[in-house]
């Protein structure tokens, strides 16, 4: 499993990212279950570091 | 007035004209970039014969958008002040748009204009650009006209700061998203049956993607400046939610393990598992462009009142029909394959 990432995503942004997506679609159950924004937030978080790393990738 | 899924005529229009602005933005900030680069190469470099090839080939994007939306804004200006009036909680909505699109008559009749004329000029692009200064004025033009015209998509007088930010962000976002997405996919299609054009061509699309996650950062951040009085939780909401997700792990995917497998494949020379990997690009790039269209899509229909299964098998049967129209634009574009034999 840990191989099989490590292939996947070789950049920080990409792990940064892929963080961003799994929150956001945690945020959606989680809104929809209990009306919380805590997991929409975090997950634009995550985005705006992403970008930055993305910015800076060669 | 035409009314289906609480979906109305007008918002339809709304996202016609958003897309043809997006596709005529996103195409003349790249056709620019590339000449501008061309222009920059040594005389023996050959990649700048590709990257004006691509460049010029892109007028037919910009010529295509700018006409879809001057057709949808010519429809909406002549509709709207007949259907008027019809909801309490749309008028706003409505007159915001039709105010909106009275200001911007001037712009679109220059964009229905320039449109018109590099119709006229199909057979000679080389007047769209300054060849001595390697600049165009032809897609200066059309991006500055373009980026203005979809950012001012509703009336901002008299907004407070944080909305007016919010509005220009969301509209503009599309010209680095949708429209960039869409250029991306030409180029993709454009070059797929010759690897001697790739090669010059792939290697920029890691740079175009930030392009792409910066249009989408301007949209995901400025939502923060209308929380939470803007936020309804419908369907709607969630379904761009989750796609939001899916293009994210998509858009790495693509910018990331299948641009590296394909310039790999392209520098060891086509091999056979390289079809393989261009085959997940074709579905990578299909996922991208139906999401993007998707979200911009659902964002124009405020009181759309479609189940969230509806819109995700729509979603899922557009990615499929998307996925065999490319198979067979591939099999059918012959015009890169006859440049590449000429060369």
């Amino acid at each position: 499993m840990h191989v099989v990432a490590q292939k996947i995503f070789q950049r920080k942004s990409e792990v940064v990212m892929f963080l961003a997506a799994i929150s956001i679609l945690l945020s959606v159950a989680t809104v929809a279950l209990t009306g919380d924004f805590l997991f929409w937030k975090i997950a634009k978080v995550f985005y705006l570091i992403g970008v930055i790393f993305i910015l800076f990738d060669k | 007035m035409f009314e289906l899924f609480g979906m109305e005529f007008y918002q339809l229009l709304s996202f016609g004209r958003q897309l043809g602005l997006s596709v005529m933005g996103g195409a003349s900030l790249w056709a620019m970039v590339f000449l501008y680069i061309a222009h920059n190469k040594k005389v023996e470099d050959s990649s700048g014969i590709f990257l004006t090839w691509i460049g010029l080939r892109m007028r037919w994007l910009v010529i295509g958008g700018g006409l879809l939306s001057v057709a949808m804004w010519t429809i909406l200006t002549m509709l709207i002040p007949v259907a008027a009036h019809e909801g309490v909680t749309l008028i706003t909505v409505r007159e915001g748009v039709l105010n909106a699109m009275n200001l911007m008559t001037p712009l679109y009749l220059a964009i229905g204009a320039i449109s018109i004329f590099a119709l006229v000029k199909y057979k000679n692009p080389y007047v769209l650009f300054n060849n001595k200064k390697g600049y165009s004025w032809f897609y200066m033009v059309t991006f500055i006209l373009s980026s203005i015209a979809v950012s001012y998509y509703t009336d901002l007088r008299g907004l407070p700061a944080n909305e007016i930010i919010f509005h220009i962000f969301h509209g503009f976002h599309s010209v680095f998203t949708l429209g960039t997405v869409l250029c991306l996919d030409f180029m993709f299609l454009s070059t797929q049956k010759t690897p001697f054009a790739q090669k010059h061509i792939f290697p920029l699309f890691p740079q175009i993607s930030k392009v792409i996650w910066v249009g989408l950062s301007l949209d995901l951040l400025s939502t923060l400046l209308i929380y939470p009085e803007a936020i309804a939780l419908t369907p709607r909401f969630y379904f761009a939610q989750i796609v939001v997700g899916i293009l994210i792990i998509n858009g790495i995917l693509l910018s990331g393990i299948l641009t590296r497998r394909i310039l790999k494949n392209i520098e060891e020379g086509h091999k056979e598992g390289s079809l393989k990997w261009e085959w997940f690009a074709t579905v990578a790039g299909a996922i991208s462009i139906t999401s993007w269209s998707a979200i911009t899509f659902v964002d124009q229909f405020h009181d759309m009142n479609i189940s969230l299964e509806i819109m995700f098998a729509v979603y899922a049967a557009i990615i499929g029909v998307l996925i065999i129209g490319r198979e067979i634009w591939s099999k059918l574009d012959r015009r890169a394959e006859e440049m590449h034999m000429n060369m």
